[in-house]
Formats: C-alpha cells, structure tokens, sequence
C-alpha cells in the first residue's frame, strides 16, 4: 500500500510522494493527490508563491526553449526539464522564498537563491533526474550532485536555508 | 635626401603605432589585464540587486568568452560588444568586468583566441563535472561588476 500524502506544515512540501508504492491502486491515488495538489495550487493564498515560480519558468522555457538563446551558442531547454523543473518546483517546501529561475548554456534550468555575492545557492535542473548544485556560504562553499525523484533530498534543502537565512 | 626622409617617416610610423596600441593581444594575458563578458540573455543578469549571474560564466563547450579591454574607454568596450550584436543579430543588454587573476585563481586560464581582436577564452574547467564548474562559476559571478548598456 503506498503512504503518498499532502504536506501542509511549513516545513513540510507540497507534494510528497512517501513510500514508494506499485500496483493500480497506487496509481489511482497519485493521480487523486496531483488533482488536489493542483486545485491547492490555483487557490489564492497557498498557490501565490507557486504560480509566481510557474510563471518565471515558463518565461524561461519559452525564450530558451531554441538554440543559440544567448547568442554563444547555448543549447535549449527541453521539454522534459521543463516538467522536471516544475515537479522541482512543486516538491519545495511552501514556506521557502521564491527562487531566481533561468537556464545555463548547456540547457538546464536554474533555481537560485541569492543573498549576497558569498551567500548564493544554485541548483541545475535538467532531463534526466540528477540535479548538480553549488552555493557559496560566507568563506565555505558547497557542491555536489544528488539524485531526484518526486522528493528533494534532504541536502539540498538545507543548502537551501543555508543561503537564505 | 628622400631617402632620409623615407626611412624617418617609417620610423615615426613604428613608433606611434607602438603608442596607439601598446598591447600585443595575441600575448599571454597578464594577472591584472580587465576582461569583459558581453551579456546578450537577460537570463544572466540581474538588475535588482544589479549583478552578473552565475549562468553567465558557465562553460560552453569547455570555455567562456571573454574580451581584453585594458586601455579601452567606455565607448570603445561598447563598440565591440555592439559589433558582435549586430553581427549576431541580438541585443546586447550589459556586460560583466572582471581581472584575469579571478578566474586564475580559481584554477582557470585565459588564452589568447582572435580574431576578433581581443577576444580569449576562460579555459580549464573541471571536464565532466558540473558541480565544480558551477561553484567556479559562483565565484567568478561574485567578483564580477555589472554594467548596463544604455540603449
């Protein structure tokens, strides 16, 4: 039996996937939960930040969606790092500030939260499921590459909180 | 006598155009030489805070595209950004000033890549490992100064 579940502690995200389930049963309730999640999404106070993140990520996808986007010979954004990049979106706890969004040259995209020049964290969300981070926290820095499925490893969020508070 | 004439011509002719450009650009580039990322993506760059984005200086094919501007006034580092613009067909928005020994120091090189005149590469990126690339990316994007272009 699958154990997926709608976090709605501040700490806690939007959508967690829980213990790993099979089956058709399982199936039936992830799609249950994803409708919730999006009705919770499009409702005024707890979607704001969320949309606010939908929205710059589609700007993103749309002018980095072709080659060349910066003129040094970038390479696009592709579809499935878009909805990676979404579900990235959606798996961050509701009471984390809203990310910088943009894309790299090789064509991933970016989720940054920026302080100060030496107190910035990155993350690179691409097509497959690995995201490479790097943040820079007073005189230490950080890096590393983490694997991503449905939930954001625990490292990252408090690289995340690292740099923000 | 039109010899003499000739031969200080060609003198003088050496001479100023030893002033006029006192840089060979295909040298090595010195420690304290300014180099310049012209910025043609708003995606690299922030106006509040202003500020040169880490996505600026990620690699492309193992380089980051520079130019040398020491001994460049304003409208001369303009000038060539606005060129590749316009050869490119793109917008050029702003551009990130940094020293060559920032990105030395953090284990990169700068060679020497004309034409176009004064342009060269940020060289030495950790091959296959984007983490590293981007915490030196970070670092670089730290030291950077933004300028925006008054279009």
């Amino acid at each position: 039996m699958t154990t997926a579940a709608i976090s709605l502690s501040g700490s806690g995200s939007l959508l967690t996937h829980g213990t790993p389930g099979v089956g058709p049963d399982h199936q039936r309730l992830w799609v249950l939960l994803q409708e919730t999640v999006e009705r919770l999404v499009e409702s005024v106070s707890l979607g704001d930040s969320l949309q606010k993140t939908y929205r710059k990520l589609y700007e993103v996808f749309e002018e980095c969606g072709r080659s060349d986007w910066d003129a040094c010979g970038a390479q696009p954004v592709l579809f499935e790092s878009y909805e990676n990049a979404k579900l990235f979106a959606r798996s961050l706890p509701f009471s984390f500030s809203s990310p910088e969004i943009s894309a790299e040259p090789d064509g991933e995209i970016t989720f940054e939260w920026y302080s100060n020049p030496t107190r910035v964290f990155s993350v690179s969300v691409g097509p497959n499921n690995e995201l490479h981070y790097a943040g820079l926290f007073g005189a230490s820095r950080a890096y590393g590459t983490e694997v991503f499925h449905d939930e954001i490893p625990e490292v990252i969020l408090s690289h995340i909180k690292r740099a923000v508070l | 006598m039109m010899k003499f004439l000739k031969s200080f011509f060609l003198t003088l002719r050496e001479r100023f155009s030893k002033v006029q450009s006192p840089h060979d650009h295909k040298a090595a580039v010195g420690d304290n030489e300014k180099l310049t990322r012209y910025i043609f993506s708003n995606r690299y760059f922030s106006r509040q805070p202003p500020r040169v984005k880490t996505e600026a200086y990620m690699p492309s094919y193992g380089a980051v595209s520079v130019f040398r501007i020491d001994a460049l006034g304003q409208a001369a580092i303009w000038e060539i950004g606005s060129d590749l613009g316009r050869k490119r067909e793109r917008t050029l928005y702003a551009r990130g000033d940094t020293k060559a020994h920032d990105a030395r120091e953090l284990g990169l090189d700068i060679r020497p890549d004309e034409p176009p005149p004064r342009h060269a590469n940020l060289i030495g990126w950790p091959e296959n490992d984007k983490p590293r690339q981007k915490v030196i990316a970070l670092q670089i994007a730290a030291a950077a100064t933004l300028v925006l272009k008054n279009n």
